[in-house]
């Protein structure tokens, strides 16, 4: 108790001065106030931590300033005992529900009043370690979500740009769960006569799930002379390429038995001159192509083993023909498995009957569009999976 | 509680309760079923009849289970709903698992 300050708070300037001698024989620096309305002004800038309020005042009473010291936003605690002339268990029960921590008959003895200041002494110094403690979180906390803020730049910054390529216009959607995702997709050109494109989800959500998004979006990249680059530089087929760069990925990431963190994906290849599209399903939700004749939106393939789940895992081509106008697109169970209120799924109808209506919408809009669409069903922009979409539109050569 | 494990005639069946087999349960589902092993079961049901969602979690749960119990075990999975099945499917595990409808079936083939 050595060195801490209470206020005293009464009409009666006496009783203030009895009072304040007996709290600092017991080690207290005592402050005084002749009304409620003195103590809040007070309260308010000295950091004082406990009060004694004499019942019966003039003006604001005991019970009001205990409620108004209760709303005050500050987080530190302040420990209230209420002096009372009465034993009325009414008036009693009334200022404890109002938020007093405490309360002493009058005329107040002082040995009792050190046993009953030492209990709350004990209670201002725990909630003064919370509030340490809380402060402590609060930075970790913050520090945490800065990081997380510039590594959700890092990963927006890798993905491809939208709209008008060579022979494609593209567009897409992309809503990390939790600042990164452990979606990623890309798609650039090979050469002068091939297109690669590839969706991928890292199982789970999260940091974990978005560094080995990374890890794989590096094996991927064209630039760092990754796995597509070298498989199609073999003079073989493109579905022998296709297959083979899913292969090795899926020997690439192979875990151990307690870390099998697997992946699903599309990875494919557009022959620019033809439109020609040769590509992997591997274990992710099937490829949609609208063709603009029909306009029609057909599923593509009937799935596959995801990668970096069994090492003997095998892989088949599926092949599309793209006409001129036509659209493809990949998404992510994130949008499929997206609930609403209710706890119904967005699904994969809803989507395909989307993809039909907007046919005759320019590419352009359509990332906005399905970004509201997927964000109205899931009524908040907290999403449960990273929801991502690509939508590639062949163009032929311009 | 997330699982029950019931050991009968040296059968581990596990089944599991909640409704949702995501992220938030999947390491446990490892953990039991790791503990079964360990007990010295070679042969383990998991019994979906509750689960009404599976997510990527889920399913790599029920991967890492099976590699657990390992070639000389046997590992059947039954009472998929629709959504689960759909998931086996897609993904192709339905061709890699023994997957029966109901839990006397799968115990019967794991008695065989």
């Amino acid at each position: 108790m050595e060195g801490q300050s209470a206020l005293v708070v009464d009409n009666d300037a006496r009783s203030c001065i009895n009072l304040s001698s007996m709290l600092e024989k017991l080690g207290f620096s005592a402050v005084s106030a002749n009304s409620a309305e003195e103590a809040l002004r007070i309260l308010e800038t000295s950091g004082i931590a406990l009060v004694l309020c004499d019942w019966q005042m003039s003006g604001m009473n005991a019970t009001e300033l205990c409620e108004a010291l209760r709303k005050r936003s500050s987080e530190s605690y302040i420990y209230f005992v209420l002096l009372t002339g009465s034993s009325d268990s009414e008036f009693i029960s009334k200022a404890l529900k109002a938020g007093a921590d405490d309360f002493m008959h009058k005329p107040v003895d002082p040995s009792e009043l050190g046993v009953r200041l030492q209990s709350a002494a004990r209670i201002i110094e725990l909630q003064r370690k919370l509030t340490e403690r809380n402060a402590f979180l609060e930075f970790a906390y913050q520090s945490v979500t800065t990081d997380l803020k510039i590594a959700a730049k890092v990963q927006e910054d890798l993905l491809p740009r939208q709209f008008r390529l060579a022979v494609l216009d593209t567009n897409w959607v992309f809503k990390p769960a939790n600042f990164v995702a452990g979606d990623m997709f890309d798609y650039f050109p090979l050469g002068d006569d091939y297109f690669v494109f590839y969706i991928l989800d890292v199982e789970g959500h999260g940091i974990a799930s978005a560094l080995t998004s990374f890890a794989i979006n590096n094996q991927l990249n064209p630039s760092s002379h990754g796995l597509c680059s070298r498989s199609l530089k073999i003079q073989k087929g493109v579905p022998e390429a296709v297959v083979d760069t899913v292969s090795n990925l899926n020997r690439q990431f192979q875990g151990n038995l307690n870390s099998s963190r697997y992946f699903t994906m599309i990875y494919g290849v557009i022959e620019v001159s033809t439109g020609m599209v040769t590509m992997t399903q591997a274990g992710h939700p099937a490829a949609v192509h609208l063709p603009v004749k029909s306009g029609e939106p057909i599923a593509l393939g009937d799935g596959g083993m995801p990668v970096g789940m069994l090492e003997e895992a095998s892989y088949s081509p599926i092949s599309c023909q793209l006409a001129v106008g036509d659209r493809l697109f990949l998404y992510s169970d994130g949008m499929l498995e997206c609930q609403n209120d209710d706890g119904e799924f967005y699904g994969s109808e809803r989507l395909l009957k989307r993809i039909g209506e907007w046919k005759d919408l320019p590419i352009e809009e359509l990332g906005d569009l399905f970004d509201g669409e997927i964000s109205n069903w899931n009524g908040t922009e907290a999403f449960d999976d990273d929801v991502s979409m690509v939508i590639l539109e062949f163009t032929g050569k311009r | 509680m997330s699982f029950q494990t019931i050991t009968k005639d040296g059968v581990a069946v596990v089944t599991v309760t909640n409704s949702r087999l995501d992220a938030s349960i999947a390491p446990e589902l490892k953990q039991v079923v790791s503990d079964v092993i360990e007990a010295g079961s070679t042969r383990i049901m998991i019994d979906l009849d509750s689960v009404q969602f599976m997510d990527s979690s889920g399913l790599g749960a029920v991967i890492s289970s099976f590699k657990l119990t390992g070639k000389k075990g046997d590992f059947v999975i039954c009472n998929m709903n629709e959504s689960v099945r759909e998931i086996f499917t897609l993904t192709h595990m339905d061709r890699l698992f023994e997957i029966y409808t109901s839990s006397d079936e799968g115990f019967a083939r794991l008695c065989a």
